[in-house]
């Protein structure tokens, strides 16, 4: 098993919501203050769009996935592509949510 | 004229743009044309949720490219919709002789007067479509395309032409800033 080397983050990437402005800011926190050089941002749109250091960063590296709102649109965007994240972090606001919204 | 317009700011994270893109698109929303504009979230859209899809299809948009990538305008290729109109940052930021600073966690002063010009930029894009009675938009339907980052997209698909500086319109898509009545609903 190869050493992993890096670390993608999926930050919702969404902009109705605080709580995606919530998970952009940590994954800033995350990749710029506390782990800076072991972790690197998914930037969605580049990745739709194909940019090819963008799907190599996903498809060769581990990603965490910060879920924003109950709609899951991290996940989900992974699901679209045939991706599978590594974990999955979800607010403490969304989790408390009853099962059928989420 | 149109009741509403969707604003679709680049959506990207990676860039200081992206973040001046979605700073501008909340000014709009929130301070200059409120009640009047919508803001598109990219992964709800992807998504389907439903409120997304009514906005993209109804209402003109207007994107926000915050790079020569031109991701936001690829993704609305890749959806099959054509935007109203386009913002182009850097040309913004030239047109207005504004320079800033690289910070994207938080804009600085520079960067956060970027943003206001993007934002009286979209506003006055935007306006021009609520205001204007000879403008008229057909609603779309969004035919998304399969090739999800697959990298195969044409380099100017909408054929954009420049009619301000930063600001863009498709070549097939109606004139907002022109006042006189379009017999055929374009202007070419």
């Amino acid at each position: 098993m190869e050493k992993v080397s890096k670390v993608a983050v999926y930050p919702c990437g969404g902009g109705g919501f605080p709580l995606s402005s919530v998970a952009r800011y940590a994954t800033f926190i995350i990749t710029e203050d506390m782990l800076p050089g072991e972790t690197e941002i998914v930037d969605a749109v580049r990745l739709i769009n194909g940019m090819s250091d963008e799907v190599e960063l996903v498809e060769n590296h581990p990603t965490i996935i910060i879920d924003g709102c109950a709609y899951q649109c991290g996940s989900n965007l992974f699901r679209l592509l045939k991706l599978k994240p590594a974990v999955r972090i979800l607010s403490t606001v969304i989790s408390q949510l009853p099962p059928t919204f989420v | 004229m149109v009741e509403r317009v969707c604003i679709y700011p680049c959506g990207g994270i990676k860039k200081t743009e992206a973040t001046v893109a979605r700073i501008a698109a909340y000014l709009v929303n929130e301070d200059l044309l409120p009640g009047q504009t919508m803001i598109l979230c990219v992964p709800a859209f992807l998504r389907g949720v439903e409120e997304d899809l009514v906005m993209l299809e109804d209402y003109p948009t207007v994107v926000i490219d915050c790079h020569s990538e031109n991701c936001a305008t690829n993704l609305l290729y890749l959806s099959g919709v054509t935007p109203a109109a386009r913002i182009f940052i850097p040309e913004v930021a030239e047109h207005f002789g504004i320079s800033y600073e690289s910070e994207r966690r938080e804009l600085k002063p520079g960067a956060q007067q970027l943003a206001q010009a993007v934002a009286d930029e979209t506003a006055r894009v935007a306006g021009a479509m609520l205001n204007n009675e000879a403008y008229s938009y057909e609603k779309q339907q969004i035919k998304t395309k399969t090739y999800l980052a697959q990298a195969n997209l044409p380099v100017d698909p909408f054929d954009y032409q420049k009619i301000n500086p930063g600001i863009y319109r498709p070549r097939n898509m109606p004139d907002f800033f022109r006042r006189e009545a379009m017999t055929d609903g374009k202007s070419k």
